[in-house]
C-alpha cells in the first residue's frame, strides 16, 4: 500500500512515484503489488509496411531509371529504349510490391496484374513501331492464363466466393475487350482473340449456370444504396 | 437464503467436463443450422451499418481509432482455453458481433465472418487500431491479463450497452464452462433465449419521426487541451476506484445525480489544465453520451446512443463547485427531456435518407463525411464523459467477480477522455490519455478527495 501526501490518494504501482504528480509516494505497508496491466511497451511495435530493404531497392529503382533515361537522351539514336527500362523496373514493382504492400484478395491482384503487364507490353510494341504482336499473342494469351488460375482460385476457395465472384465477373467483362481490338483491325492474327473471347464466354456461364443466385446477392448488396 | 461463495458453488470434475463437451455439441449443431428467427449466420447473410456506424469506417486512422473498452476482473486467473470456448458460445449467441465489415459500391456493410475469432494475451498498450486482417476480419478483440477479461470493440459494431450485453454474456459463459453453479435469472443473454431480428435492428430508423421536427441550434466550438504527444500512440489508463456509497452520498448532498456532479469536477479540472491566457468567453464542453435505450425502448446490440453537450464559458473557473453543479444540472435536464432527444434522432437518419446522399459513391462519401467530422465534428467538444451506469448480474455470478471497468479511447484532437461505471460497492473512473501532461486526472481526483472521498489509484504507467 503506498500513498502519495500531496494528492492525498492511495495509488497502486510497482514504482515509487505518484502516476498523478510525480512526487515521491509513501510505502504504508509490506509491498504485495500485483500489476493489473502489461507494461506498456510489451506489445509488437508496428509494422512499417516501407521497410529499409524496400527503401533502398526503391531509391535503387529510381537512380536505374533515371541513369537510363539520361544515356538515353545524351546518346539519342532515335529509339526510346529507355522506356522500356523504366518500365521494366515499374513492372517488377507491380508483380512483386503489390502482393507484399497491399492486402488485396487473390483474384483481383491477379487481375491487377495482368492488366498492368498487359499495359506495358502494349507500350513496348508501339515504342517498337507496333508490329502488333502486343495485341495479337500476348493480350489474349496472358488473359486466358489468368482467367483459367482465376476460375480454379473460385472453385479451390469455395468458402471465400463472396470475395471471389465479383472478380470472375470482372474478368468475363474484360475478355470481351479483344472484340473492340478486332473490330477497329488492330489484330491480324485472329485466333487468339476468339480464344479470349470464347474464355470469357465460358466464364459468364460458368456464374449462370453454377452461382446465378450467389451473384444476384452479392449483386445486391455491394450495389445497395 | 444461504449466501453465495466462491468456494461451495463450484461443480465436480464430471459436471464441468460434461458441460464443456455440451458447450461444444451446441457450438457445432448452431453452426450447421439457423438461428431461431434470423439466419444471420448463415454465410450469405449481411446487413447495414446502423446510422451512427457509418460514422466510423471513414474516420477511422492510428490516431483515431473510435473503439472501447470493457473489462470484467475476476476473483481467479483466466484461463485462456475456457475463456475460447466461452467466445464460440457468445458469437453464436450473438451474431451481429460476428461480422467483418465489406464496401459496398455506395455504402458499407457486415456480413458473416467465416473465421474463427481468438483470444490473446493482453500485451503493451490498451485501445490500440484493431488491424482487421491480423484480427482475422473481426471488429472485436478479447484478450486476457491475469484475472481480467479485456473486450476491445470498434464503435461502427457496436456502443457501450451492446457491448456490455456481450461481454455479461461471455462471462457468463466462461464461469458456466468452469463449472461454476451459476444462472442467469433472467439478466444474460444466452443461447437459451434466442437472437431475435430486435437485437441487430437499427433503432434509429425504427424511431425515426420526420413530424417532429425541431431546427437545432448551432452547437459553439468548445476549448481543447493541448500536450506532448505520447510516443508510439501510446494510451495511458488512470483510474480511480472509489466506493459507490461514498461517491453517491456527495453528489446527493449536493442534490445531484452522480454524472452532474461529476461533470462539474471535470470542467474544474480542464479549467485548471488550460493556460490562463485562454479567451475567456470561449467555452470548455463536455460530450456526454445518452444511451437512449433508456428513453426508448429497445433491445438492439448495435449502436443507439448519442452526445450531448454541456458548457461553461472560461471565465465562470473560479465559480464554486456546487453553482458548476447547478449550471451543469440545468443544462443536461434540459437536453435529457423527451420532446428535445427526438428531433436530435432526425437529422442522423434523415442524412442517410437523403436520395442525393444514397447515390454518392462511398469513396466519396467517405472523404465527406471525414472532412466534415474534421471541420466540425470534434471541434464541438473538450472530452466525453461516458458514464455506462451499474453493471447488473445475477446473484450467483457476484462472488466470482471483482470489478468492470469501461475505458474510451482518445484522439489526436481530443487527448483526454473519461469514463465510469459501477458494479457492486465499486466506482471505477478511468482516464485515458494520449499526452504526457496529466493535470487534467491530477485535479479531478485531487477535488475528489478533498470531498473526503477514499480513492484508491491504478494506471498501466508507472
Amino acid at each position: 500500500m503506498k500513498t502519495c501526501e500531496a494528492c492525498r490518494l492511495t495509488v497502486q504501482t510497482a514504482g515509487k512515484t505518484c502516476v498523478l504528480c510525480g512526487g515521491p509516494l509513501k510505502i504504508q505497508l509490506p509491498d504485495d503489488f500485483v500489476p493489473r496491466y502489461p507494461a506498456m511497451d510489451s506489445g509488437k511495435k508496428p509494422k512499417t509496411k516501407f521497410t529499409l530493404l524496400a527503401r533502398i531497392f526503391l531509391f535503387l529503382s529510381i537512380i536505374a531509371g533515371s541513369i537510363s533515361l539520361l544515356i538515353n537522351v545524351l546518346v539519342w539514336q532515335g529509339f526510346a529504349w529507355s522506356l522500356i527500362v523504366v518500365g521494366g523496373i515499374t513492372i517488377a514493382w507491380v508483380l512483386i510490391g503489390v502482393p507484399l504492400m497491399e492486402n488485396m484478395n487473390l483474384n483481383l491482384m491477379l487481375i491487377f496484374q495482368m492488366i498492368c503487364v498487359q499495359i506495358f507490353i502494349v507500350l513496348i510494341d508501339m515504342n517498337l513501331g507496333f508490329p502488333g504482336w502486343s495485341l495479337e499473342y500476348v493480350y489474349p494469351l496472358l488473359y486466358i492464363a489468368i482467367a483459367i488460375v482465376v476460375a480454379i482460385f473460385t472453385i479451390i476457395y469455395r468458402m471465400a466466393w463472396r470475395d471471389f465472384l465479383v472478380t470472375v465477373m470482372i474478368m468475363a467483362l474484360y475478355g470481351l475487350t479483344p472484340l473492340i481490338f478486332i473490330s477497329a483491325g488492330w489484330v491480324k492474327v485472329l485466333w487468339p482473340s476468339y480464344a479470349a473471347i470464347l474464355a470469357a464466354i465460358f466464364l459468364s456461364f460458368g456464374i449462370a449456370i453454377f452461382a446465378r443466385d450467389k451473384f444476384g446477392k452479392e449483386f445486391n448488396k455491394r450495389m445497395k444504396f | 437464503m444461504q449466501p453465495f461463495t466462491a468456494k461451495t458453488c463450484t461443480l465436480p470434475v464430471e459436471r464441468i467436463l460434461f458441460r464443456r463437451w455440451l458447450g461444444k455439441v451446441k457450438y457445432n449443431k448452431r453452426m450447421n443450422e439457423n438461428q431461431g428467427g434470423i439466419a444471420i449466420n448463415r454465410e450469405d447473410n449481411w446487413f447495414q451499418l446502423d446510422t451512427a456506424a457509418n460514422l466510423y469506417p471513414a474516420i477511422v486512422s492510428y490516431r483515431q481509432v473510435s473503439i472501447f473498452r470493457l473489462c470484467c476482473t475476476l476473483t481467479e486467473t483466466i484461463d485462456p482455453e475456457i475463456l475460447q470456448s466461452a467466445l464460440y458460445l457468445t458469437l453464436q449467441r450473438h451474431p451481429s458481433f460476428n461480422v467483418r465489415l465489406k464496401r459496398g459500391a455506395f455504402w458499407n456493410y457486415f456480413e458473416n465472418n467465416t473465421n474463427v475469432a481468438k483470444v490473446t494475451e493482453e500485451t503493451g498498450s490498451p485501445c490500440q487500431l484493431i488491424e482487421l486482417k491480423q484480427n482475422d476480419d473481426f471488429l472485436f478483440r478479447v484478450t486476457w491479463f491475469r484475472n481480467r477479461i479485456n473486450l476491445e470493440i470498434f464503435h461502427a459494431l457496436s456502443d457501450g450497452g451492446g457491448g456490455l450485453e456481450f461481454l455479461k454474456t461471455l462471462v457468463y459463459y466462461y464461469l458456466n464452462l468452469q463449472g461454476k453453479c451459476i444462472s442467469t435469472d433472467g439478466m444474460i443473454r444466452t443461447l437459451e433465449t434466442k437472437a431475435d431480428s430486435e437485437e441487430i435492428e437499427n433503432s434509429f430508423f425504427r424511431y425515426y419521426n420526420p413530424a417532429v421536427n425541431k431546427p437545432q441550434p448551432p452547437e459553439e466550438k468548445a476549448l481543447h487541451i493541448q500536450g506532448k504527444a505520447l510516443p508510439m500512440n501510446h494510451l495511458r489508463i488512470v483510474q480511480g476506484i472509489i466506493p459507490v456509497d461514498q461517491a453517491l452520498a456527495l453528489a446527493r448532498s449536493e442534490q445531484a445525480s452522480l454524472t452532474e456532479y461529476l461533470t462539474a469536477v471535470l470542467f474544474k479540472s480542464f479549467f485548471a489544465a488550460l493556460p490562463a491566457d485562454t479567451d475567456p468567453t470561449a467555452m470548455v464542453k463536455i460530450s456526454i453520451p445518452v444511451n437512449l435505450r433508456n428513453h426508448f425502448p429497445s433491445r438492439t446490440m448495435r449502436n443507439f446512443s448519442f452526445y450531448v453537450y454541456t458548457g461553461i464559458r472560461f471565465q465562470d473557473r473560479e465559480l464554486p463547485l456546487d453553482q458548476l453543479i447547478q449550471q451543469v444540472q440545468s443544462q443536461l435536464r434540459e437536453m435529457a427531456r423527451p420532446e428535445n432527444l427526438q428531433p436530435r434522432i432526425n437529422p442522423d437518419v434523415s442524412y442517410t435518407q437523403n436520395a442525393a446522399m444514397r447515390i454518392v459513391p462511398l469513396e466519396a462519401k467517405n472523404k465527406l463525411i471525414k472532412q466534415v467530422h474534421r471541420l466540425v465534428g470534434e471541434d464541438l467538444f473538450t472530452c466525453s464523459l461516458s458514464n455506462l451506469g451499474a453493471v447488473q448480474l445475477p446473484e450467483s455470478m457476484l462472488p466470482f467477480i471483482s470489478q468492470f471497468d469501461f475505458t474510451l479511447s482518445s484522439s489526436e484532437r481530443i487527448p483526454t477522455n473519461c469514463s465510469m461505471c459501477s458494479y457492486q460497492n465499486t466506482l471505477v473512473i478511468t482516464f485515458v490519455s494520449n499526452i504526457e501532461e496529466r493535470t487534467v486526472e491530477r485535479t479531478f481526483f485531487r477535488i475528489l478527495a478533498e470531498q473526503g472521498l477514499e480513492i484508491k489509484i491504478d494506471s498501466n504507467e508507472n
